[in-house]
């Protein structure tokens, strides 16, 4: 593989890959320094109610319609989104890969068993087992990463089961097989490695929706009642949508950066981590 | 040493032959039906001995060594029935983790295409350690040195710096050393080289066919060579067998096949290679027809309908295995008679 530095000089370089990567970095800044930089409780009612942006030099972005300060709320909603779009998304590349792979290396009837597993969780809509899952166990951030995870992994396991399937007769894996490989060690050392660029690519879409189903969750009510999430945030500010926009607008414009920046950085990815659409 | 010699020590001893194949047969499932790829092959070869299995393309030569391994199962081939003796113990009928600790370390196997054959993203250094710990207990650092002194032996120039090296980065001739290397790695007294000069260049299939003799020799191990290559045969081989639509039409000892072949598929194979015996401006001698089918067989002989000597019997019923010379023998109804393999002016 080649060196992560080597990798990241041709992300920043790639057309999308390049503002994705940055634009990820802003919002990995914020959500890192951010309570540092503005330090305070997202749910304290600390200003006047619904102070539009700039009005005062305390709440910079405003106040929402309690007069909690809404650039707090963004920094808590951005630590909630990353964290649970990486964790989740953990979740779901490693039942991916587990599946995938189990299920393209031995073929036959396991494969066709985790397939059908698989097809049973692609033929319900995600967004709505979600729900399920969170509102059967209480809502907090471990119900979403966990309820997130487990929706979002059929995509990942379809695609490593077809790079298995490739790989598993190419020559390079029989002749590691007449060393003497056991199954395990084929995978692990001979098939995986070869498989996994594109899985990294995918995981990154699978990032930005994860955060988009938080959100949805948040906006629904199903969010840790603990946490301020940008999801939370649109919720709560929908009935001043008129008077207010900013209320719902700042949290949405959030989103739909972190959201792009993954789409983008999976974009470049996918072209980087290629070695077809790479040149030597 | 001469072939002869090397021959008639390993006829004369009463040692077993370290692998014995009887009976072979592999079939691999279609949309057309089984297709029966190889069927009833048999053969042997002794310990130090190198055979040369040859054969066109599609007569069974790759599936042969895939089956010793049992590697077509990976490839949607079965094996319907035979044995495979090496030094005793058959292969078709080991347990996986017995079948695991065989292959690699008292069988290697050299593969044509040797950049598929290599992982390409691991250094070829680690790549050799790793067969190596596979089946010897031995440290990172230790397994490494030893990756560095095979790729020494196998004479890649400045091999600690080759060792660090992925796939990409070697000459084709290079790459196949290094497959060469990974097959030594735990001093087989077996190696099967699937056509290991085929994807080279005319020089280095020279060279890399030299080094496979000169390790054999050195080594002491028996290799099992696969190819098409009649120039090849001649130089190394100690004995042949002849392999038409996935059956042993003629084996024997490599100067009887060259020089009194008894099938005349063999002999045909051999006129198809002299051209210095052909007056200029004649046209380029070959075997008429094409390879029939495997899912469309003849009932008699497979290749009777290409055969200038067939007749109605050789149409209806499968010739019998006959041996015509001392260690020499064909399935063939009307076997040629001895001293017609020189090409007739």
């Amino acid at each position: 593989m080649s060196a992560a530095p080597g990798l990241a000089r041709r992300l920043l370089a790639h057309r999308q890959g390049g503002p994705g990567l940055l634009l990820l970095l802003a919002v990995l800044l914020l959500a890192l320094f951010g309570p540092w930089l503005w330090p305070g409780d997202p749910w304290e009612m600390a200003a006047p109610p619904m102070l539009w942006p700039a009005e005062e030099a305390a709440n910079p972005l405003g106040s929402d319609v309690m007069g909690r300060d809404m650039l707090t709320g963004l920094v808590s909603g951005a630590r909630v989104s990353l964290l649970v779009g990486f964790v989740s998304t953990l979740i779901a590349a490693g039942l991916g890969i587990l599946v995938g792979a189990l299920g393209g290396f031995h073929g036959g009837r396991a494969d066709a068993a985790l397939m059908r597993v698989t097809e049973l969780f692609q033929t319900v809509p995600t967004f709505v087992l979600a729900v399920v899952l969170v509102a059967v166990f209480r809502p907090s951030v471990a119900t979403a990463v966990l309820a997130i995870g487990l929706v979002s992994w059929p995509a990942t396991a379809r695609l490593v089961r077809a790079q298995v399937l490739a790989l598993r007769g190419r020559d390079f894996v029989l002749a590691a097989e007449t060393f003497g490989m056991g199954t395990a060690r084929l995978l692990c050392t001979q098939i995986l490695p070869n498989a996994l660029p594109p899985v990294v690519a995918i995981s990154s879409l699978t990032i930005a929706h994860a955060i988009q189903t938080e959100a949805a969750l948040a906006f629904l009510g199903l969010g840790d009642p603990n946490v301020m999430s940008w999801g939370t945030m649109i919720g709560s500010g929908r009935e001043q949508l008129v008077e207010a926009w900013y209320i719902c607008g700042l949290p949405g414009l959030a989103l739909v950066v972190t959201v792009l920046a993954f789409n983008l950085l999976a974009e470049g990815l996918n072209d980087c981590l290629n070695p077809h659409l790479r040149r030597r | 040493m001469t072939a002869s010699t090397r021959i008639s020590a390993v006829a004369e001893g009463p040692a077993p032959p370290l692998l014995q194949v009887s009976g072979l047969c592999t079939t691999f499932t279609t949309h057309a039906g089984p297709l029966p790829v190889l069927r009833d092959v048999s053969f042997t070869l002794a310990r130090g001995e190198t055979l040369a299995l040859v054969g066109e393309s599609g007569s069974g030569k790759s599936v042969t060594a895939a089956s010793l391994l049992r590697l077509v199962e990976a490839a949607g081939g079965r094996i319907t029935g035979g044995r495979a003796l090496f030094d005793g113990v058959d292969l078709l009928a080991l347990p996986p983790a017995a079948l695991r600790a065989i292959r690699g370390g008292r069988i290697g196997m050299v593969f044509q295409e040797p950049l598929s054959a290599l992982n390409p993203v691991q250094r070829i250094g680690a790549q050799i350690a790793e067969a190596i710990r596979l089946h010897r207990p031995l440290s990172r650092r230790a397994a490494w040195a030893r990756a560095v002194e095979l790729l020494a032996l196998v004479q890649i120039p400045a091999p600690e710096l080759r060792a660090r090296d992925y796939p990409h980065q070697l000459s084709g001739g290079q790459r196949q050393r290094a497959m060469i290397a990974m097959a030594l790695a735990c001093e087989p007294e077996l190696l099967i080289a699937d056509e290991p000069t085929t994807a080279l260049d005319v020089t280095t299939q020279a060279q890399i066919m030299a080094l496979l003799e000169d390790l054999r020799r050195r080594l002491g191990m028996a290799l099992l060579l696969i190819t098409h290559d009649l120039g090849v045969v001649a130089g190394v081989a100690d004995r042949v067998v002849v392999l038409y639509a996935g059956r042993v039409v003629e084996q024997g000892p490599v100067e009887r096949i060259f020089a009194a072949p008894l099938h005349p598929y063999t002999r045909g194979l051999l006129d198809a290679v002299r051209l210095e015996a052909l007056p200029p401006g004649s046209a380029l001698p070959e075997i008429p027809g094409l390879v029939p089918a495997l899912h469309d067989l003849p009932a008699g002989c497979a290749f009777a309908p290409r055969c200038p000597r067939a007749d109605a019997r050789c149409h209806a019923t499968p010739p019998p295995w006959r041996e015509g010379a001392p260690h020499q023998g064909a399935a063939c109804f009307h076997p040629l008679p001895a001293g017609t393999g020189r090409h007739a002016a």
